[in-house]
């Protein structure tokens, strides 16, 4: 079996996106246990009382929350870790002018719960794998992750995969990491739930992130409604969608979504700001589907105004 | 290229034909007594609006959005039965579920200057020619022509090259009489006109996306969960009360219609089967140009254990 792909605390953000790159997941060791720990502290009530899963995707002996941020002031301030943030902007940004929260889950495994069925997240949109990363997933230690308590199933390498290319067992690793620590994977990498085959519980918290023009796969507008987000800091309501996708993309009202916290705001609304106008006129556009353009004809003359919206175009 | 139009009594395959050559489509009087109703209810709304900046098409003109709070016959116009079916036919190939993308007026005051030509598929970072992203429909408030901004539309460039622009003499303008629409696909070039006349021009914007893509408008801000109660359960659905596909935009782990629903069910679930059966049917498509690693022989034989992540939330 390889070793697993650790990293600690302070390497720098290009080491760590260029390992992410190249392995398609890496673990940073411990980079936040107290932190952590108080997440844990505050979800325990609602763990306790949280339903098991329904079906054997989500596990008879797993129990699942969503609406994390809405639960645990704590996880506020860990889907905004600077790390993590950096981690997303090498990430995320070549694709997107913007990038939003995904997804936020706990993952709790009882003993006895069985290994989830490998997948990737990325599955959820139409796409043939490999792909550029559509999200990229962090999975938070809350508790001890061993491969007897179903520390996460991680198929390395496999974001560049075929897309019809499954593993085997003996290319599947598990994520051992002590709490504190966070695991990162990308949309395309082969992954699951671990056996839970020891006499602990196993604890994980999901943040997902991924490209802002993307449907988010836990609704954080209504996770998230504008009277429980008005206590979060900005920077985080910007991240849960309360932010333009890019320009043009996702306003309220005609305006920055932002501003439902803004009730005093009595200046012109605005459909973008200048950081994502240039971040989009800096974004190579990508190929999707297999359409055929008509050939352009050969004409002599002058072609009329640029297309305004369109963030790069050849002369 | 010319701007086709059609009586509504249409067969759909044939606007479905006209759409896919010409990427634009006006179905004359599809609806006069509607959109009349329609926009009778706005028409408070759009005095009131202010002018730009801030809006699309600059000094003279308004745009109004979140329709859904501010008229019950746009309700019926967003769920129109000959929309439903083209976007049946054009959006689903590409989705599991499709959704309101927009909703918006565009009014036209005399002297508004024409709109710089764009394509509304570009706020995602996509080259063209793509698959269809974006249904787009604009129906005439008022009688559109020339004179008075009727939209100026590139029939075709919806499957031009990427980099190619429109010479002027592409450039065609729907004109329609009031309770028309024009329908168009987010890879058309396309943009207001000017308003050289002196009457206005008031159009009514209602798109549709793929369901796995970001509205342009945030519609669970402009429709939230008390509103949301009180519409038709397909319109509710349609503006993003629904699943994008199998646990693509969940709440509390479960369908967010549940959010609006008298009696929650008791079951949490990410999908339901008609999207399954759908997902299980869906082309993937290929997106990027990342060359995979070489498979190898004995991962290629090995039949028994390939496996599709959707196929397998079935």
């Amino acid at each position: 079996m390889p070793t697993l792909n650790i990293h600690v605390p302070d390497t720098p953000p290009e080491t760590l996106h260029a390992s992410l790159m190249e392995q398609g997941y890496l673990v940073i060791e411990e980079l936040a246990v107290d932190q952590a720990a108080k997440v844990s502290a505050e979800l325990a009530p609602d763990i306790e009382a949280a339903p098991y899963g329904h079906d054997e995707f989500l596990g008879p002996r797993t129990k699942r929350l969503g609406r994390v941020l809405a639960r645990s002031p704590a996880a506020r301030e860990l889907v905004i870790h600077p790390t993590i943030m950096a981690l997303c902007d090498a990430t995320l940004l070549p694709n997107a002018c913007n990038y939003q929260l995904n997804f936020t889950g706990i993952m709790h495994l009882e003993p006895g719960a069985k290994a989830q069925d490998l997948h990737r997240d990325g599955g959820i949109y139409p796409l043939r794998h490999p792909s550029p990363p559509m999200i990229m997933p962090a999975m938070w230690a809350l508790t001890d992750f061993t491969a007897e308590n179903g520390g996460t199933q991680i198929v390395p390498g496999s974001h560049v995969w075929e897309h019809e290319r499954a593993p085997f067992a003996d290319e599947v690793v598990n994520a051992e990491m002590p709490a504190g620590s966070v695991l990162f994977y990308l949309g395309g990498t082969w992954h699951g739930g671990g056996d839970n085959k020891s006499n602990t519980m196993r604890t994980g918290m999901a943040l997902q992130y991924s490209l802002s023009w993307l449907r988010q796969e836990e609704n954080q507008y209504l996770a998230n409604p504008p009277e429980v987000a008005k206590d979060y800091p900005e920077r985080l309501r910007r991240l849960i969608g309360y932010d333009f996708g890019g320009p043009y993309l996702g306003f309220h009202n005609g305006d920055d979504p932002h501003r439902v916290f803004e009730p005093g705001y009595d200046g012109p609304p605005m459909r973008s700001r200048a950081e994502l106008d240039a971040r989009s006129a800096s974004i190579d556009l990508i190929r999707i589907g297999d359409v055929q353009a008509v050939p352009t004809p050969k004409r002599e003359g002058v072609r009329v105004a640029a297309l305004s919206r369109q963030p790069k175009l050849e002369t | 290229m010319m701007l086709q139009r059609v009586g509504p009594d249409t067969s759909l395959d044939s606007m479905c034909a006209i759409l896919e050559t010409d990427g634009c489509l006006v179905i004359e009087n599809l609806a006069p007594d509607l959109v009349a109703c329609a926009k009778a209810e706005l028409d408070d709304h759009i005095e009131s609006a202010l002018f730009g900046p801030g809006n699309f098409a600059g000094e003279h003109a308004k745009n109004v959005e979140g329709l859904v709070g501010k008229s019950d016959a746009a309700h019926h116009l967003i769920i129109h039965d000959t929309v439903m079916a083209l976007c049946d036919r054009i959006l689903l190939p590409n989705c599991v579920s499709y959704q309101v993308n927009y909703t918006g007026i565009m009014h036209l005051e005399p002297g508004t200057i024409a709109q710089d030509i764009h394509r509304d598929g570009d706020m995602y970072p996509f080259r063209h020619p793509c698959p269809t992203s974006i249904l787009a429909t604009m129906w005439a408030g008022t009688d559109f022509n020339k004179a008075n901004g009727g939209t100026q539309i590139v029939p075709g460039s919806h499957r031009w090259e990427h980099g190619r622009k429109a010479r002027p003499d592409e450039i065609v303008y729907a004109e329609m009489p009031a309770g028309s629409v024009l329908i168009y696909l987010g890879g058309l070039i396309h943009g207001g006109g000017a308003n050289v006349s002196n009457t206005k021009r008031t159009g009514i914007s209602v798109q549709y996306s793929l369901g796995w893509l970001r509205q342009e408008e945030n519609l669970h801000l402009a429709v939230p969960p008390e509103m949301a109660r009180t519409l038709p359960d397909r319109l509710a659905r349609l503006v993003g009360y629904d699943f994008g596909g199998p646990f693509c935009g969940f709440v509390h782990g479960d369908d967010p219609h549940r959010l609006i629903e008298e009696t929650p069910l008791s079951e949490r679930c990410h999908t339901y089967p008609e999207l399954n059966e759908r997902a299980a049917k869906q082309q993937r498509l290929h997106w990027g140009d990342i060359k995979p690693v070489p498979t190898p022989l004995e991962s290629k034989v090995a039949e028994e254990f390939l496996y599709d992540a959707v196929a397998d939330m079935n």
